[in-house]
């Protein structure tokens, strides 16, 4: 049983140095790329935590940000280099196929990268400040068209992002263009939640998972809405849906990992089979469950078939909102 | 607006009239320049404090583990937006637009930047005009493979504080140069009746004059541009004088003239009255009929240095060698009568010796001068007329035999009713050469002939 793959490993040493080299490769990484406190963070966050309760005593997970216009540069190295990194899962979201649909990241189709697992789904919601003057999100739906100019979205990712989406929606939904609504960017939802905080944006149209872990911290938010079909569970049973509130706006939000172009079959399906039980015991999904997340595990050719449908699903949504027509050469 | 439709207008209202659009105008050219250069002052000392932020952004750009990340310098935005006093924008992205942080569709720098030199513009931001600084920090690595080298870093702020800026500054500018237009008016006015004062001296003074007080006007303490008018008027005032003066002496010299004649002619006929004898009468009359001849001779005389005097001459283009037999040819019936051998010197070419004068006075002239030849010179001598032109003027000569000037009166020739020796005249032919050589800025010259007794008698004048 171990002969094989080292002489597998040799085989392929001798015709593609890299693949050998990453073939060798323990998992060891997880990528976040964005600054800490996002979605990402936390998908990361999840893996190793899942990993290190599944083979107490391994050596954990390290997770490094890699912030730079939510994943694209990120996905960028990943697409275009064959050398793997060696050992790294990162971390994605609905968010990276939203940008990838629409060609944000670059003239990618999201067949670059392998799409190892996802771990669950999550769900948008509308935060403000804890002392805003908006306690329920029709005060804020009817402030919006008035107050335009007062009432800046902050938004992980900039024109055409998941949380910019999730904002024009809601624009769209109070009668205010997408074009006239306020938007700050950042770099990832973390850091608009932080500027939430911080009073410097008025709106963040973020996740659930990353603003549970902040209410958890005691940050002074206030959500208004989650963007689910039904209410979620848990802590959030008591925080309605925006359909309940006569806003008919859902936005699931996929959380996954892929690894680079570069990294052989063989490794991606160790590492399937490392990270799959590990996900799948029920301390992790209750660790999921605990944030808000839909804790469903898909993994091969099903994920596959679902990032092409949702991939498709985002170019439609972003045709009907009216995105602006990306500049030539992004 | 012509200024010959406002006669009424003064020096000073002209004046007023003409400086106070054109001060208007500069003052409004001074106020535009103004405004231009406090917005520039307004945007430099603004654009420090945007370039401050783009620095503030660009030290906290971090990269690390291949990716990109900017801390938000928050408390400075708020202390620049505090001072901005309007909204603070700000992007960070890269220059292929992978990434973008902050306020995503800021305007884009209108030229192509240069890393680490600042640009600074102005644009509209969702409808609210603005004032963005770009700049270019250059990346050491590319944020991956084929990625951009480059972060662009724009800050915007609204313009209102850098607005009211220049306008409170343009505001104080109009103040001090309507202030200033107000001081220009007064001074004007002040200077401009200050600067008339002497014109109004003058107007006064000669108002003051009485009618027949024909001195010049006096100059003194007039400023300079005032002398040239002055200076016309007092020439124009010297030429009445000579004109009244030649008038007072035409009425002296016509009683003078008339006076005697009339007197002779009254006692003749009142002698021929009581005659009865008719060879008596007869030869009374004789003497009657030459007395009248010398009256009108003198009276002509008299009209002729009158006009010569007071008229003034018409110069005309004329051939000198006709003039001189002209007068010849008129002269013959004297000069045969007194056997006088009258001729004109002829140069041996005959052409025509064109000269420029008035015609009729200079003929008179050389007839004047040609009857006192043939009346003083010797009874049966030889008169010749002669005539000359060189470079610098003409000349016209009279020649006699006769026994020359008369030392008594030689000095006084050319005086009216001085007479030579034996003279049958009224003294009045030298005077009229006289008068009419110097209307001509000429000479009349009187020298005893150099090759033996006679008088030549020379009437030269220069081109003009």
């Amino acid at each position: 049983m171990r002969r094989r793959p080292l002489l597998a490993g040799l085989v392929a040493a001798a015709a593609w140095p890299d693949r050998a080299r990453a073939a060798a490769a323990e998992l060891v990484q997880c990528i976040a790329p964005a600054k800490p406190g996002g979605g990402f963070d936390l998908t990361c966050q999840l893996v190793r935590d899942a990993l290190a309760r599944h083979q107490p005593g391994s050596r954990p997970l390290t997770v490094s940000y890699q912030p730079g216009g939510i994943g694209a540069l990120t996905y960028h190295a990943r697409a275009t280099t064959l050398a793997a990194d060696t050992g790294a899962v990162v971390a994605f979201s609905g968010g990276t196929l939203l940008n990838l649909a629409q060609g944000r990241f670059g003239a990618y189709t999201g067949r670059e990268v392998r799409w190892l697992l996802s771990l669950g789904v999550d769900h948008g919601l509308v935060a403000v400040h804890r002392e805003a003057p908006w306690t329920t999100l029709k005060q804020l739906m009817e402030a919006l068209p008035l107050q335009a100019q007062h009432i800046a979205f902050g938004a992980g990712g900039t024109i055409g992002s998941q949380d910019w989406m999730k904002a024009a929606l809601l624009a769209r939904a109070a009668g205010l263009s997408p074009k006239a609504m306020r938007l700050v960017a950042f770099e990832g939802g973390g850091e608009a939640l932080e500027a939430l905080a911080g009073r410097h944006v008025q709106v963040v149209a973020g996740d659930v998972a990353e603003v549970a872990g902040l209410l958890e911290a005691g940050r002074p938010l206030r959500v208004l809405a989650v963007l689910a079909a039904q209410r979620l569970p848990g802590r959030w049973a008591r925080v309605p849906t925006a359909r309940e509130q006569g806003y008919d706006i859902r936005w699931p939000i996929l959380r996954g990992l892929y690894v680079g172009a570069g990294v052989p079959d063989e490794l991606v399906r160790r590492w399937q089979d490392l990270l799959l039980p590990a996900l799948s015991t029920p301390a992790s999904v209750a660790a999921r469950e605990q944030l808000g997340l839909q804790a469903s595990l898909v993994s091969g050719p099903a994920l596959e078939q679902l990032v092409a449908r949702q991939m498709d699903e985002y170019r439609r949504m972003a045709r009907d909102i009216g995105l602006p027509p990306l500049p030539a050469g992004r | 607006m012509s200024w010959k439709h406002r006669p009424k207008l003064g020096l000073r209202s002209r004046l007023l009239l003409l400086l106070l659009p054109a001060m208007g105008l500069i003052t409004a050219c001074g106020l535009w320049l103004t405004r231009i250069d406090a917005l520039a002052a307004a945007n430099a000392a603004y654009d420090r404090s945007l370039l401050g932020a783009i620095k503030a952004l660009e030290q906290n750009i971090t990269i690390g583990a291949g990716g990109l990340a900017v801390e938000l310098p928050y408390r400075l935005f708020e202390f620049f937006q505090l001072t901005a006093s309007g909204a603070v924008y700000f992007r960070v992205a890269t220059t292929d637009g992978l990434v973008e942080i902050g306020h995503p569709g800021l305007p884009a720098p209108p030229e192509a930047l240069r890393a680490g030199e600042p640009v600074f513009y102005d644009a509209s931001y969702f409808g609210e005009s603005v004032r963005l600084g770009a700049y270019l920090h250059p990346l050491e690595a590319p944020l991956g493979p084929g990625a951009s080298r480059a972060l662009l870093i724009q800050v915007a702020e609204g313009t209102g504080s850098r607005e009211r800026f220049s306008a409170a500054f343009v505001r104080g500018t109009a103040l001090r140069d309507g202030l200033l237009l107000v001081l220009m008016v007064i001074t004007v006015t002040a200077v401009a009746s200050w600067a008339l004062a002497p014109l109004r001296r003058l107007a006064a003074d000669t108002a003051a004059r009485r009618d027949d007080d024909l001195r010049p006007l006096d100059a003194t303490g007039l400023p300079a541009d005032l002398r040239p008018l002055v200076d016309t008027v007092n020439r124009q005032l010297d030429r009445t004088a000579a004109l009244m003066q030649a008038r007072e002496r035409f009425v002296d010299d016509a009683s003078h003239q008339l006076r005697t004649p009339l007197t002779t002619l009254r006692a003749q006929v009142d002698y021929a009255r009581r005659e009865s004898d008719p060879e008596r009468v007869r030869a009374a009359l004789e003497a009657l009929s030459s007395e009248l001849g010398h009256a009108v001779r003198a009276t002509n005389q008299l009209l002729t240095l009158a006009r010569s005097d007071t008229v003034m001459p018409q110069p005309e283009a004329f051939d000198l060698l006709e003039l001189a037999r002209e007068v010849a040819v008129s002269l013959l019936p004297q000069a045969r009568a007194a056997q006088v051998d009258l001729g004109v010197d002829d140069p041996a070419v005959r052409m025509p010796l064109s000269a420029r004068g008035d015609r009729t006075l200079l003929r008179e002239a050389l007839l004047n001068l040609a009857h006192n030849a043939i009346g003083h010179g010797r009874g049966g001598g030889i008169v010749t007329l002669q005539a000359a032109a060189d470079a610098r003027g003409w000349c016209l000569v009279v020649v006699d035999d006769g026994p020359g000037l008369d030392p008594a009166v030689a000095g006084r020739l050319g005086e009216r009713f001085v007479k030579g020796r034996g003279g049958r005249g009224a003294g009045l032919g030298l005077a009229i050469a006289r008068s009419v050589i110097e209307r001509h800025a000429g000479r009349l010259r009187l020298e005893p002939r150099e090759d033996g007794p006679g008088l030549r008698a020379t009437l030269w004048w220069p081109r003009p």
